[in-house]
């Protein structure tokens, strides 16, 4: 991965998304994000379908972070299709969620998810996060070439 | 002997049989026993070694041969007899009279069981048993014999007598089955009862971890949302905001915060009286130097908190202890006396199978009427300005305490200071190693 991969962002919460993205500017991160604000949203985009057909103009993401708790599609059957849907087989997906659920957390894992964050309460608290994110997923991290 | 003598030999031995049976029937609380005893019994009494009950089963047209003695295997519990007017079952039943055949082979009134020709019956006397009041028979005591025979007239009044004494023993037996039945039917309608309360109570258990799940998802977005923008606003927009406008997205920081620790204190307090405990030995002294260590770190400062190592081991549940002395060290912090440094002390008593831990400060104090209450959920006794809190902490002692089989308590001085207590059993003593060669081999 490197700074002109796509990130997608699926999240509903448009204060949240508002605030990841206030967060990723402050870490410096300069990756493209592409929000997508619900399950089936991000299944289109992932899977190049309805709204997303055209591939020009949406690359395929590098990082996936994920909510949990999505309008239609949860955030559990998003992260089914992405690790049915070939392409995005071994993408990482950083589960980004408001509660850390022991049977959320396990579930995660078990369909696949690469990592489990709770949204942290707290602009810096969220900005820390950012860079810590951008330490690991897109610096240190090495991905599978798509 | 004369036939005099011979007939008072046989009443002697019937008023034996007679007691000895009356005795049976006291003493045994075996129906199988007694049927089966009361057979050989009456055989005895009449010189014979072949007898039976046979039992009206519920439909009142069949006969089960329900206990007996001197039969071939395959009749006792097995072989019935069907009611028909040619039967001499029926017409004892009927009559309720004793029915006697001296010689089945040369009987025209009756017919007989195949069984009972197969067995070598050759006589047969019937006397009824009745059944209780209001209650139709309970069958037949049939004494059977191997040759022809005459029953007498005395026979058949001893029989008529002894079938009557089992009469009564078997209806008392049916009573007591009467009353197990219904305390056993009550039994079970009680663990309906339970098992549908545990049902319903699982399902509230579920609807509130929903509840609890609702609050720490849903709570906290738009807290994210309150205190993130207005960090945002101050940090990045300072100078358009004024002095008074910054003072004012402090406020809302602040707010969030204060929202924050009050959804974190509801759901340990919701976690916890769904928690089950797993109550073993524990050592509190690590647990309460761990606690005093971090609250020393998330206060930022060194505060003054001496644990009387070691305090003895009790038996609860470390997680939970580990909560309930955070609660308690931190609420000994925080209720600090101006003028007066902090001095926390946490020591222990060891009495009677019991160990108590006190934790003592010398902060403010609680005075009498308010050291009840503090302990409820939401109670507070300071406005957030003087003594910022949730009003969950001690109700998280409280609830904690209780789940591990302890006490709590406090006193108090207004002024001086609050020495808060809890009380555990303490832990068995483990057994120490000896010398004993013979016992320990390396």
């Amino acid at each position: 991965m490197n700074e002109l991969s796509v990130i997608l962002l699926v999240e509903d919460n448009p204060d949240d998304a508002e605030l990841i993205k206030y967060a990723f500017e402050k870490a410096g991160i300069q990756n493209p994000l592409i929000i997508v604000t619900d399950g089936d949203g991000a299944v289109e985009y992932i899977g190049r379908t309805g709204t997303y057909t055209d591939r020009t103009g949406h690359p395929l993401p590098e990082l996936i972070l994920l909510d949990l708790k999505l309008p239609r599609r949860t955030g559990f059957e998003v992260l089914s299709f992405i690790r049915e849907h070939k392409p995005t087989k071994h993408t990482p997906v950083v589960v980004l969620t408001s509660s850390g659920q022991e049977e959320d957390i396990r579930r995660s894992y078990e369909l696949g998810a690469n990592s489990f964050l709770v949204k942290p309460i707290g602009r810096d608290a969220l900005i820390e996060m950012a860079r810590t994110l951008k330490a690991y997923w897109i610096q240190l991290n090495h991905g599978a070439a798509l | 002997m004369s036939e005099a003598g011979k007939s008072n030999d046989q009443l002697l031995r019937q008023h034996t049989i007679l007691a000895r049976f009356g005795e049976l029937a006291l003493r045994s609380d075996d129906l199988d026993e007694i049927l089966t005893e009361s057979c050989r019994l009456v055989g005895e009494a009449l010189g014979t070694d072949l007898a039976k009950v046979v039992k009206l089963q519920e439909d009142g047209e069949t006969l089960l041969v329900r206990a007996g003695v001197g039969w071939k295997p395959g009749v006792v519990g097995k072989a019935t007899i069907r009611l028909a007017d040619d039967t001499s079952e029926a017409y004892a039943l009927k009559t309720g009279k004793p029915m006697v055949s001296p010689n089945i082979d040369t009987e025209t009134r009756f017919r007989y069981p195949a069984f009972l020709i197969e067995n070598g019956a050759k006589a047969v006397a019937n006397v009824i048993i009745v059944g209780g009041k209001d209650r139709p028979p309970y069958g037949i005591l049939q004494v059977d014999s191997r040759e022809p025979r005459e029953f007498t007239e005395s026979d058949t009044a001893f029989l008529s007598g002894y079938a009557n004494l089992l009469a009564a023993t078997v209806d008392r037996f049916r009573v007591i089955q009467e009353v197990r039945d219904k305390e056993a039917g009550a039994r079970r309608s009680l663990e309906i009862q339970v098992a549908e309360r545990t049902a319903a109570l699982a399902a509230s258990n579920a609807q509130l971890d929903a509840f609890a799940y609702t609050v720490s998802h849903d709570l906290r977005a738009p807290l994210r949302a309150m205190e993130g923008f207005a960090r945002i606003l101050l940090d990045d927009y300072a100078t358009a905001l004024g002095d008074k406008g910054g003072r004012y997205a402090e406020r809302i920081v602040a707010a969030s915060i204060r929202m924050e620790g009050l959804i974190d204190a509801l759901l340990a307090y919701s976690r916890l009286r769904r928690h089950e405990p797993a109550v073993r030995i524990v050592d509190p002294t690590s647990i309460a130097q761990q606690v005093a260590d971090e609250l020393r770190t998330s206060l930022g400062r060194a505060i003054a908190i001496d644990v009387a190592a070691p305090l003895p081991s009790v038996m609860a549940d470390p997680t939970v202890l580990g909560q309930v002395l955070t609660n308690l060290i931190s609420n000994a912090a925080k209720f600090q006396r101006d003028g007066a440094p902090l001095h926390i002390t946490v020591r222990a008593e060891h009495q009677a199978g019991r160990v108590r831990i006190w934790i003592e400060d010398n902060g403010i104090g609680i005075a009498p009427e308010h050291q009840e209450r503090i302990f409820n959920v939401f109670e507070r006794l300071h406005g957030d300005e003087a003594y910022p809190g949730t009003g969950i902490g001690l109700a998280i002692v409280k609830e904690g305490v209780a789940l591990m089989g302890g006490s709590v308590g406090v006193e108090s001085e207004l002024g001086k200071g609050s020495r808060f207590w809890i009380e555990f059993a303490d832990a068995p003593h483990p057994v120490m190693p000896t010398n004993d060669k013979g016992r320990h081999q390396e």
